[in-house]
């Protein structure tokens, strides 16, 4: 699908209990980003993750929706996420978006020219990029640490560019 | 292109403020009124709106471009209305003269191009 420069797409970065989102008018204009966290103990967690997808695809009014498929690698985290991003898919069928999942190597392949290693550093180039995520930036994890609890944003922001990259509007 | 109906929370972000933060500065006590400005579920009184202006120096009908888009368009149809009210209207001596100066205005008006930047 081409676009222009001024398309607005949503990019969400999704997880067993959270989902980070990001909005974009174009490649370069970041509009929107933020995380949710889907309730512990809500019972009925997809129709809690379809109201929040129905409220941010209502206010961003995105032409299109990339989201970044989960790591098959991962089946306990994949199984878990699973009725999520269909909750997610269910939603934007019903707004009548199309959907672009992105895999892990499609967003490793855009960030390479950046000769980036981690999230840590797909995290600086995006700050780079956007500077106003710079108050945003969680920092450097060491190999022992869990990822921290803002990361998930910068995923979202980095499925957003990697879908920009790969479009055809940029080559 | 499609445009959302309230840019306050891309600038907010932009500027780093918080929503208490930004509450603060327009004078809310708490930081439910930003939340509903930025989601477009309530409009912002006109001090609220001028506020939001001011700080960040962009005019009301940038930041909520949603909202300014459904007033001029009502505006523009009213006042077509209005212009073929007068066209079709047979007054005479004065009453002539002001429907005059009314559709002479209303013709300028059209060919004059909006502007809505306030520097």
């Amino acid at each position: 699908m081409k676009h222009n420069d001024e398309t607005y797409i949503l990019a969400l970065d999704v997880r067993h209990s959270r989902i980070g989102y990001a909005l974009f008018a174009g490649p370069k204009q970041l509009l929107d980003w933020g995380a949710s966290t889907v309730p512990s103990q809500c019972i009925h967690r997809t129709s809690w993750v379809q109201q929040r997808m129905k409220s941010l695809l209502r206010h961003g009014s995105p032409v299109f929706l990339v989201v970044k498929q989960p790591r098959p690698a991962r089946p306990p985290a994949n199984a878990n996420g699973k009725p999520i991003i269909e909750a997610i898919l269910s939603a934007a069928k019903e707004y009548g978006i199309p959907i672009q999942l992105l895999s892990h190597d499609e967003m490793l392949s855009a960030f390479r020219i950046f000769n980036v290693r981690t999230k840590d550093d797909i995290a600086c180039v995006l700050v780079g990029m956007f500077p106003e995520l710079l108050i945003r930036l969680p920092p450097r994890r060491k190999k022992w640490q869990p990822e921290p609890h803002g990361m998930i944003v910068f995923d979202a922001i980095a499925t957003g560019f990697a879908y920009w990259r790969s479009s055809p509007s940029h080559e | 292109m499609s445009a959302l109906a309230s840019y306050l929370r891309s600038h907010r972000l932009k500027s780093g403020f918080s929503r208490r933060e930004l509450a603060e500065i327009v004078g809310f006590l708490t930081t439910t009124q930003v939340g509903r400005h930025e989601r477009s579920e309530i409009l912002p009184t006109l001090m609220a709106a001028l506020a939001y202006q001011a700080i960040f120096r962009i005019p009301v009908a940038e930041l909520f471009p949603g909202l300014y888009e459904t007033i001029a368009q009502g505006i523009e149809e009213k006042l077509l209305a209005l212009e073929g009210t007068l066209e079709n209207s047979s007054a005479r001596r004065s009453k002539a003269n002001i429907t005059a100066i009314k559709l002479i205005w209303l013709n300028s008006r059209k060919s004059a191009s909006i502007t809505v930047s306030t520097e």
